[in-house]
């Protein structure tokens, strides 16, 4: 066992992880009693840090929910409870199921026991576009790049983990706002990301575009940054191999062929 | 003074479970398929797991999404929670909070995160009523909590949890080597555990 494995505890228990990372310290956590427990603190604990953010939902969404509880299939307890009789609404099969898996949306009885159609077809209607963000978080992959092992060899790393872990990773920062703007960039996997803990709103009706600055071609659009008051981290898109640098404007809010502004910042890979 | 000391002496590490039903009877009557107490298990948990799904993923409408789905899934896992592993708000949580992630890392996966809401940490309305001056007593005890923390510490945590990133971003937004960021959010964690006196 790697002796540094539980300090991956505090990360795991805020889901700051990959699911490479989850599932290996979920292999340890099994053999570990004491990670198992730092894991429940921890979690309570940073539970703790939005305690002071409520927000009720609207009130269809109530409505949704229940319906589509009432339609919902139970997992089978792990191991039948000693005492308790066992629920009538599980199926035989359900304990097959992975745990991670989306809650089965069979319908079991045809109708919703409160009879709230509409809100069992908005609901069917809100589940769908969730499978397709499913189907559209298949991880991005890039092959023959060389990234540090972690414990088991990892399968799969998005491109971000894999620029941010590599070897030859260029790491610059500026400040902007209030805070720092961090462009990393692996000549290796060919690819750059851009990270910001706080960037700032841009103004109604603009947005910021990052460029790479190409020789022979001057800056190539790299993609917009998504508009927030709040960390952000995104890939550029394009080749970063043969940049010599990277740029950010603020351009109208579907993003310009070329800058319209002076940049906003501008990092050099030389 | 007198409420401070009666907060004081309180355990609840969780302001929100301090009062209200009890959470747990309502999950395990949940768990035998009982829906009237999982409708009451969302009046008693739905402002705050929807707050927390707000605060990491932003956009409102994906959020409505990432709180039913919270909710689907809670309703189809009651039945294996397990009280050893932590208070059932503190699972619930956990649930919506991985659901939020997952879905913020999908939007950066596939195209960058569109964002068109912003959340503002909203004060509570502070009224008269002992239950609302104890909540926001107890969140002065979360701020002086989180003044023990070091800013490093502080940081990493916060990125990590509310900013939904992974704990090699946290080192690559801070600039630090990759091993640390993971020390500094467990270490981090660990002291707002001691220092709130967190039980799970
Ligand atoms: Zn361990």
């Amino acid at each position: 066992m790697n002796p540094d494995t539980h300090a991956l505890a505090g990360a795991y228990a805020v889901n700051a992880v990959t699911d490479d990372e989850r599932r290996s310290f979920e292999t340890h956590l099994d053999l570990c009693a004491d990670c198992r427990a730092e894991v429940a603190e921890l979690r309570a604990a940073a539970a703790t840090l939005t305690s002071d953010v409520e927000l009720a939902p609207p009130p269809a969404l109530r409505a949704s929910v229940l319906a589509a509880v009432s339609q919902t299939r139970q997992l089978s307890p792990l191991e039948p409870p000693a005492a308790a009789s066992p629920p009538g609404s599980n199926g035989p099969d359900a304990a097959a199921e992975p745990l991670a898996s989306l809650p089965a949306t069979a319908s079991v009885d045809g109708s919703p026991a409160d009879g709230d159609e509409l809100a069992a077809r908005r609901n069917r209607r809100g589940l769908r576009p969730w499978l397709a963000a499913a189907v559209a978080a298949a991880v991005i992959t890039i092959g023959g790049v060389a990234w540090q092992p972690w414990e088991d060899s990892p399968s799969q790393l998005t491109a971000t983990e894999q620029v941010l872990r590599a070897d030859d990773a260029q790491r610059l920062e500026l400040p902007m706002g209030s805070s720092e703007i961090t462009l990393v960039r692996s000549r290796a996997v060919g690819r750059a990301v851009f990270l910001a803990d706080a960037m700032p709103t841009p103004p109604s009706g603009k947005a910021y575009q990052l460029w790479f600055d190409v020789p022979g071609r001057g800056m190539v659009s790299a993609g917009m940054i998504p508009t927030s008051g709040h960390a952000v981290t995104v890939p550029l898109e394009g080749d970063a191999r043969t940049a010599t640098g990277a740029g950010i404007t603020l351009e109208p809010e579907n993003g310009s062929e070329h800058p319209t502004s002076d940049p906003v910042a501008l990092f050099s890979f030389t | 003074m007198v409420i401070m000391a009666a907060v004081g002496s309180g355990d609840e590490s969780l302001p929100t479970a301090a009062v209200g039903p009890d959470l747990g009877s309502l999950l395990t009557r949940s768990a035998r398929g009982d829906e009237g107490a999982f409708a009451e298990l969302y009046d008693a948990t739905a402002a705050r797991l929807h707050g927390l799904v707000v605060r990491v993923v932003r956009d409102r409408a994906q959020s409505e999404e990432v709180t039913q789905e919270a909710f689907l899934d809670i309703w189809t896992h009651c039945t294996r929670f397990d009280p050893a592993k932590g208070s059932p708000l503190s699972w619930m949580l956990t649930i919506a909070h991985r659901k939020a992630v997952d879905r913020v890392r999908s939007a950066e996966a596939s195209k960058a995160r569109e964002v068109t809401y912003e959340v503002t940490t909203t004060e509570r309305e502070h009224d008269s009523t002992l239950e609302k001056v104890e909540v926001r007593l107890d969140q002065q005890r979360v701020r002086r909590a989180l003044a023990t923390l070091t800013d490093t510490q502080r940081g990493a945590v916060e990125l990590a949890y509310l900013g939904g990133h992974t704990h090699t971003e946290v080192a690559a937004l801070l600039g630090i080597p990759l091993g640390t960021a993971k020390t500094r959010i467990r270490d981090g964690l660990i002291r707002l555990r001691d220092t709130l006196e967190v039980t799970a």
